[in-house]
């Protein structure tokens, strides 16, 4: 188990984490949407996630100012529906109908640990 | 449509607007049943394509069409597949799957495990603290997320390599994508199990972990007993996998939700 002293938070390794997430995931979620015989071009689609990041950009800088963690949540969860319905219609139209899901959930995770890690961290 | 059209797409009507391909080309691709080839990867002509696929060789590797195959499913058959992981009884996975696995699930459900494992962990964390000594404050522990990757993807993807050649070794037949399939499935109860464990009652989470460990290892066991034909030298094969996902559930529980 662990350790008395291994409860630890080092910046670094927080900005590790939140890196790796968004970049290896934005990724991913392109090639996902490939692998299920979608069409999309691969560096529009990157450009497009990332911009659609920008209402969880909005939400942790409030976030930040704040100390209540129900304010958070609830600014966490106005921004996380606002980025996903910005993504939402790219990501759906590049997929068969049948497989719209498919290619919409691991978009959904990826902001939702976004948004988990912004109330989480203080 | 030659690939020499493929540099002069006209693109002006798409200033401002975010399509995901010209509208005449998705049209004409979604009829086709092998479309995934015009995604993103070669530029050369479409026949080079279908003779990399025939010559087997390592140049597929690097092209995503080769692997398009593995991801051939349809919203409703993953969650078909999925609400069948839930049921232990009835070793009936592989033939569920037919002639059609897939590592769409493998990949998304331990994901999903991982994250799961590293958030709930830390709130179920925090509020058993927040028990037994008032005074504690949020803390978020980030080397959950480390342990969980490490060990939610190293055990799914290892393991049932192992069995692989275990098998092979033996004589079997057997066939790594469906292994990969299958456990990737199995993983599948651990997820709303990690939100059960929630519960800040120490007796509670054991039950409740003993519950899910034991459905996903039966469902690993099952299956994997159907698929392999029940024969005495393979017994221990069969214990050794029920174990070894009783020990993922323990160290589930042991690690993230102390």
């Amino acid at each position: 188990m662990h350790d008395g002293a291994a409860l630890h938070f080092e910046e670094s390794e927080v900005f590790a984490v939140a890196f790796a997430l968004l970049a290896a995931g934005a990724v991913i979620l392109t090639l996902n949407v490939l692998l299920l015989g979608g069409h999309i071009i691969f560096f529009q689609s990157l450009s497009l996630l990332g911009y659609c990041l920008f209402p969880l950009d909005v939400g942790a800088l409030i976030c930040m100012m704040e100390n209540n963690v129900i304010l958070k949540m609830i600014v966490v969860c106005v921004t996380l529906a606002w980025s996903s319905w910005a993504a939402y219609p790219f990501m759906s139209s590049a997929v068969n109908l049948s497989r719209k899901a498919l290619a919409l959930y691991p978009v959904f995770l990826m902001y939702v640990s976004v948004g988990f890690l912004t109330i989480a961290i203080d | 449509m030659d690939e020499s059209s493929y540099w002069n797409l006209p693109s002006s009507h798409l200033l401002g607007s975010v399509p995901a391909v010209v509208n005449e080309e998705s049209e004409a691709s979604y009829g086709r049943r092998g479309g995934g080839v015009r995604g993103y990867q070669t530029l050369g002509p479409p026949s080079e394509g279908f003779e990399q696929q025939s010559q087997n060789n390592w140049k597929g590797v690097f092209s995503i069409s080769s692997y398009t195959q593995y991801f051939d499913v349809d919203t409703d058959v993953v969650v078909n597949r999925l609400i069948s992981s839930f049921y232990p009884a009835g070793g009936d996975f592989f033939n569920k799957i037919g002639a059609n696995p897939d590592l769409y699930g493998l990949i998304w459900i331990t994901t999903t495990l991982v994250f799961m494992l590293a958030a709930f962990g830390n709130c179920a964390t925090y509020l058993i603290q927040k028990r037994t000594d008032r005074t504690t404050t949020w803390s978020f522990d980030v080397g959950y997320v480390n342990a969980a990757a490490c060990g939610i993807y190293g055990y799914s993807l290892v393991v049932p390599v192992a069995f692989y050649f275990l098998l092979r070794y033996l004589g079997s037949n057997a066939s790594l994508i469906r292994f990969w399939c299958m456990w990737g499935y199995s993983l599948s109860i651990f997820i709303p199990t990690a939100f059960l464990l929630l519960i800040p009652v120490e007796i509670l989470r054991w039950i409740i972990i003993l519950v899910a460990g034991t459905a996903s290892s039966c469902f690993v066991t099952l299956n994997l007993t159907s698929y392999i034909g029940g024969s005495n030298d393979l017994r221990m094969m069969m214990i050794a996998a029920f174990l070894l996902q009783m020990a993922l559930a323990i160290f589930i529980k042991v690690w993230f939700f102390p």
